[in-house]
């Protein structure tokens, strides 16, 4: 029932929002971002992000003073900043929005082709998969690592592998157990979603501090779970077409009814979401820089010159500018999305 | 059916615990790390850091950071290195052990800033996290139910709102809370509310004087979590009222001559109120997690700035028991819908299956 409801408000937004020229001034803004983070560092700009100009504090835009957009209350050129910070946002929310695209589509997949039944392995990869985890698990709680415990992880895993596959030789390793992977994959999902996002990306920022890298990592592994459903829910709604079926009775194999037939249709639906979820992610990015946790302070970011907004109430073009810019940003990615639902 | 309500009520805990374990071994493992590499390297300085060495260990002792962190630990064996592993029990003297027996019996632990212990930092910023979050969640569904009832019925200024509504849901809570504080709480703009903090007691007042005080200092907080929330939510019940409006059982109400009033209150809102209490779930997490960043732009000494200034000094503990309490709400907002879903739809009283909304 969500589902449904979610597609009528869908096309809700879409009577709304079904203007073209509301989509062209979208689609010219998000280029105009692209653009700028691209060539910021090629722009003859007369200031560097992070440069302090003592003589101009929180002074008004104006040519004079070179300082087109003003500066905030540390004298930090706005126009710099906002374009190093366009820089940032499009390097930190789109390598995070595919990561979380990518696993959420193998997860969602995943768990809505094989359920829980449907994946049968042999008693000998059911050992030998777990022989593994385990030991891979052993090894990275190890203290010290180097290249001899790479090695000795290596040559376990070979031993292992060695006699799984005799066991998978024997009559009782060829005997099949079905993999539980539906409730496995859900189960995960349910752990992250039972505190807020938000809150746990703080602690998770206590316990290793964020730089581009680690952030990106963190919002692509911690937001799958949701674009997962929905992947999961159309897989699950279009396994019991006939066109899957007759796939399957033709004897074609998991990857290739998976690449061929169900990909072309899930399409769609991935490229949607993954729109509203690269806002989720630029929401979250800019709110944690925002409360100071998220990226380092001296990486320029939208949120950290909002943040300085706060210094200087009377400067309303430290706040203005970037706030907009976010807003607008935010807003042509709900367009674009939208016109794709239907 | 009865081992099912129990596998649903036990679920959410047992989730919560998996999360607090989790959370609580990495942040040791975190820590320990960062106490642990201090040897002394040059002569000149070796003897303070030897001092140095020994006032952290008297420390980590103090704090129990000495033990082992878990019932096992996994060692590269003695003599053949990283080989062969060494699998050690400890028993049940570990750091996780402990924690575990401390939090059933109710302690957090003290803090590592100030030595005060968890549970009376958290009781002291509670109450102001739960003023601000109760009244925001109640007058949210109830700001919610009036809007999209009134906006059922096609309004001229419906497409006005619900477009308002599009861009409000589209903008982070931070930036709707600093465009308020920039405009409403500003000497420069309009300064109709105080910048941030809580009213002082004036000794004696009257009911009255402390509720409307408290007003004036809450209003922006909880007017900016009502900007975010809202909108989705109005968006969202209007699709669905407008989805049930479609249905048969409406022309029938028509038929029968009542009024569209009648029909919208008596016969939809009943009917689209069930992928609206699914929504309702994340309402009070949601809302926790906005008062991370309210309480940080408005400088209110609750819960989400104790979680932000805690995770900025990595004062695990304290942060641990925000955790806690935060999933423990999010288990009660699981049960609450459970109860809901059983009122709204009668068909589930009996039915073995609830729906699924974890």
């Amino acid at each position: 029932m969500p589902g449904q409801t979610r597609a009528c408000a869908a096309r809700l937004l879409c009577q709304l929002m079904h203007r073209p020229w509301y989509r062209w001034i979208a689609l010219g803004w998000l280029a105009l971002i692209v653009l700028a983070a691209a060539s910021a560092s090629w722009l003859p700009l007369p200031f560097q992000p992070g440069q302090t100009d003592t003589a101009s504090i929180a002074t008004a835009p104006s040519a004079a003073t070179q300082h087109w957009l003003g500066t905030d209350a540390l004298g930090r050129d706005v126009l710099a900043e906002l374009l190093y910070g366009s820089r940032t946002l499009v390097g930190v929310s789109l390598p995070a929005t595919a990561l979380l695209t990518l696993l959420a589509v193998l997860l969602g997949a995943t768990a809505g082709y094989w359920g829980n039944t449907r994946l049968r392995l042999t008693r000998a990869q059911w050992l030998g998969g777990s022989y593994a985890t385990l030991l891979t698990a052993l090894y990275l709680l190890l203290p010290r690592t180097g290249g001899a415990t790479m090695m000795a992880w290596l040559l376990w895993l070979l031993i292992g592998g060695a006699l799984a596959w005799g066991l998978g030789r024997t009559g009782w390793g060829r005997a099949r157990e079905a993999v539980p992977l539906d409730s496995w994959i859900l189960g995960i999902a349910a752990i992250l979603g039972s505190v807020p996002r938000l809150i746990l990306l703080v602690i998770l920022a206590a316990v290793m501090p964020f730089s581009v890298v680690s952030a990106i990592l963190m919002l692509g592994m911690l937001f799958w779970p949701g674009m997962m459903r929905l992947v999961r829910a159309e897989m699950l709604r279009m396994k019991a077409l006939p066109y899957l079926e007759a796939a399957r009775a033709l004897g074609l194999t998991d990857t290739q009814i998976m690449w061929r037939h169900a990909w072309p249709a899930l399409r769609g639906l991935v490229a949607t979401s993954s729109l509203l979820y690269l806002t989720v992610v630029i929401g979250l990015e800019t709110t944690l820089s925002f409360l100071g946790i998220g990226l380092p302070a001296e990486q320029a970011s939208w949120g950290h010159l909002l943040a300085a907004a706060r210094l200087a109430p009377e400067a309303w073009w430290v706040a203005a500018f970037p706030g907009v810019s976010l807003l607008l940003t935010l807003l042509s990615l709900r367009v674009v999305a939208r016109k794709k639902i239907i | 059916m009865r081992g099912r309500v129990l596998y649903r009520l036990l679920r959410p805990l047992l989730l919560g615990w998996l999360l607090l374990s989790v959370v609580f071994l990495l942040s040791r493992l975190a820590g320990f790390g960062s106490t642990v590499d201090l040897t002394p390297e040059t002569d000149i300085l070796s003897s303070r850091q030897f001092e140095r060495q020994q006032a952290q260990q008297a420390l980590q002792k103090r704090l129990g950071l000495n033990l082992p962190l878990f019932y096992l630990s996994v060692v590269p064996h003695p003599s053949y290195g990283p080989w062969l592993l060494a699998v050690r029990w400890h028993g049940r003297h570990n750091q996780y052990h402990q924690w575990l027996r401390q939090l059933a019996a109710g302690s957090l632990g003290s803090s590592y800033r100030d030595g005060q212990p968890v549970t009376s930092i958290i009781s002291e910023a509670l109450p102001n996290t739960l003023r601000l979050t109760l009244p925001a969640a109640a007058s949210s569904v109830g700001l919610t139910l009036w809007l999209g009832l009134r906006l059922a019925r096609r309004r001229w200024w419906r497409t006005w709102v619900l477009s308002l509504c599009v861009a409000l849901d589209a903008a982070p809570l931070f930036l709707v809370a600093t465009a308020l504080l920039l405009l409403l709480a500003n000497p420069d703009a309009f300064p109709l509310f105080p910048a941030y903090g809580l009213p002082e007691s004036a000794g004696t007042e009257s009911l009255w004087e402390s509720g409307t005080r408290h007003l004036y200092y809450y209003a922006l907080p909880i007017g900016s979590l009502l900007l975010v929330t809202v909108p989705g939510l109005v968006l969202q019940l209007v699709a669905a009222l407008e989805q049930e409006a479609g249905s048969q059982y409406v022309v029938t109400a028509r038929a029968k001559g009542l009024s569209d009033r009648q029909v919208l209150r008596g016969h939809v809102l009943r009917n689209a109120a069930l992928p609206f209490i699914t929504l309702l779930t994340d309402l009070l997490p949601a809302l926790l997690a906005g008062a991370v960043v309210v309480e940080v732009i408005f400088a209110l000494p609750g819960m989400g700035r104790l979680l932000a200034e805690a995770a900025a000094a990595r004062d695990y503990p304290v942060l641990l028991g925000g955790v806690a309490l935060v999933a423990a709400a999010r288990l009660i907002s699981y049960w609450l819908a459970d109860a809901l879903y059983a009122w709204a739809d009668p068909r589930l009283r009996r039915q073995t299956t609830l729906p699924t909304h974890a």
